[in-house]
């Protein structure tokens, strides 16, 4: 079985983070949103992120990808801190298809921009269209497509731009309850066969114990690591667990912790 | 890896269905024409009613049959003045399509040519073009070019204004997310911001074709030998009042033809934007 994963042992992280803060200076204002943040991702290991909302973790996310720069503290990918634009799959809450291609030329997008001619590229990206649910709709517009079907080429086009690093950003959060738990399902599916290293930002307690290794919980703004929760619960993991005491005791724990800080937040929404 | 393939989850809808006109919408456009239709009858109609009626000489106000009988018999005359007009309507708008586009994308990427080329090009929309059109006869001479200088004065400007804002509208997060996927400044350029352009870009193409015929006029009113606006002005003073009117109904076709080419052209060249915008059109019904 292919769910070799010991976060512990791992000599160098996949993804290290350290010591990150970031300022956003807005007419003369200064809103400090990460605050002195240690964060790391072993070769392989699917670590999630929950926090209340506003708490930074888009940030964080948009740092390691490279889209904007920490005001403090580095990253290393892989063991190099150097130019990360390109370097990380990072798949944003919006599915982002381009509505003038089809779900086979937005899947090929990563590819394409890397060079690999077009006709090539689709043949990959065709021999993986069963396997998420687009067979038969390769040459279909977005528009025509559901949320699920939708969000499922985002994550082709992700896949396929072969990054040994993938950040999703609440990848889930448009779904219904029911597409949702399906899709998580398939994802740790779809992660124990490409062996690649997924940090997960989620909402939902449920998604984070039922597909992570490990759990950093943020504090309110500015957010920092509050705690980091191993989940050791067996793999392959299936949705009958959810009912069992290890998962319920485990997400007991995550909830008090994250209650505490959306109770924080409250009692000082000025900060 | 032995993995039991999970089957995807797939909560679909039938497979790749050719998204067309529904039968329901077809009608209602096939209604509308005919709607059109019935009122232009109602005219000709009560023109010729009129005409008929108060006994109106033809040098002043010719009955539609009698324009239509002008169009046959001098139909040899009319081509030969229309083929002229066409011309400067069809190059003066492709140089009005090629400068359009390279400036739009120069004023959309460069904020220094912006902020330098963008107020000349809308004052150039402020000096009334038939001062302009007689200077161009001194400039340049009396054959086609001014004309299709006119007719490019006129129909670049809402290319480039269409143009830039398609180029400037383009979602921040694609361009990331493009970003992301390490794509240069040229592709994304080429793969997000021109497709994002281009249903702007048309809808400036489809109001600069019909100006392009305006402009054909004015250029041919101002000094010509030859081309359907010259004929209008040559036709009146010898009170040839259905040859002139015969002109007029042949450059209204020939604007029509030219916008309906367009409309076909950016549906042939973005399917994708007409079946999304329809559907979104439906869920808003
Ligand atoms: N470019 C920016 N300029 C100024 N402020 C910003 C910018 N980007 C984000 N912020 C602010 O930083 C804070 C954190 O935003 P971020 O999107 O990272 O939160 P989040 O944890 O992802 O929240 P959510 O769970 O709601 O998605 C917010 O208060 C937001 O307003
Ligand atoms: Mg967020």
């Amino acid at each position: 079985m292919g769910y070799v994963v010991e976060p512990q042992t791992h000599t160098q992280p996949m993804l290290r983070v350290a010591g990150i803060s970031k300022d956003f200076v807005s007419g003369g204002q200064v809103l400090s949103v990460l605050n002195d943040v240690d964060f790391e991702a072993g070769r392989g290991e699917f670590v999630s992120i929950i926090g209340p909302s506003g708490c930074g973790k888009s940030t964080l996310l948009n740092i390691i990808a490279g889209l904007d720069d920490p005001s403090q503290g580095s990253v290393e990918i892989d063991g190099s801190g150097l130019h990360r634009l390109g370097r990380v799959a990072y798949m944003h809450q919006k599915d982002l298809l381009l509505p003038w291609r089809t779900v086979l030329d937005n899947a090929i997008l990563g590819l394409e921009v890397q060079g690999v001619p077009r006709s090539r590229a689709r043949e990959r990206a065709l021999a993986l269209t069963e396997r998420f649910g687009l067979k038969g709709f390769e040459h279909a517009y977005p528009f025509s497509l559901s949320g699920g079907m939708r969000q499922r080429v985002a994550f082709l086009r992700t896949i396929l731009s072969e990054r040994d690093v993938i950040l999703l950003d609440e990848p889930f959060g448009a779904l219904d309850a029911l597409t949702r738990g399906h899709m998580q399902e398939w994802l740790l599916d779809l992660w124990s066969s490409f062996g690649k290293t997924i940090v997960l930002v989620t909402h939902d307690v449920d998604e984070a114990v039922f597909v992570s290794d490990r759990i950093y919980v943020f504090t309110a703004r500015p957010g920092r690591v509050k705690t980091v929760v191993p989940v050791t619960l067996p793999r392959p993991r299936g949705y009958e667990m959810v009912t069992q005491a290890p998962f319920i005791a485990l997400k007991a724990e995550l909830l008090a912790s994250l209650r505490e800080e959306s109770v924080r937040a409250q009692d000082a929404p000025w900060q | 890896m032995a993995m039991t393939q999970r089957e995807p989850p797939s909560p679909t809808p039938s497979p790749a269905a050719p998204v067309g006109p529904n039968k329901h919408t077809r009608v209602r456009s096939l209604r509308g024409w005919a709607g059109s239709a019935l009122v232009v009858a109602a005219v000709i109609g009560a023109w010729q009613g009129v005409v008929a009626l108060f006994d109106i000489p033809a040098w002043k106000l010719p009955a539609p049959s009698a324009i239509g009988a002008e169009l046959v018999a001098s139909r040899a005359l009319f081509l030969r003045h229309a083929w002229v007009t066409l011309q400067e309507v069809l190059l003066g708008f492709g140089v009005a399509l090629a400068l359009g586009v390279i400036l739009a994308g120069l004023i959309a990427s460069f904020p220094t040519f912006q902020r330098a080329v963008y107020p000349f090009v809308i004052a150039s929309q402020t000096v009334p073009i038939i001062v302009i059109a007689p200077l161009l006869l001194i400039w340049v001479g009396y054959g086609l070019a001014p004309k299709i200088i006119v007719v490019a004065l006129i129909a670049f400007f809402p290319i480039v204004v269409n143009t830039v804002d398609g180029l400037r509208g383009v979602d921040a997060d694609m361009v990331n997310m493009m970003r992301t996927l390490g794509a240069s400044r040229r592709q994304v350029f080429v793969k997000v911001q021109i497709p994002t352009a281009l249903p702007f870009l048309f809808s400036g193409v489809k109001v600069a074709i019909t100006f392009s015929v305006i402009g054909a006029v004015i250029g041919e009113w101002v000094g010509a030998s030859a081309g359907l606006g010259y004929l209008t002005r040559v036709s009146v003073p010898l009170f040839l009042t259905a040859r002139s009117f015969g002109a007029v109904v042949i450059l209204s076709a020939m604007g029509v033809s030219l916008f309906l080419a367009v409309a076909l052209l950016e549906r042939l060249l973005l399917p994708w934007y007409h079946t999304e915008r329809r559907q979104r059109a439906l869920e808003r019904s």
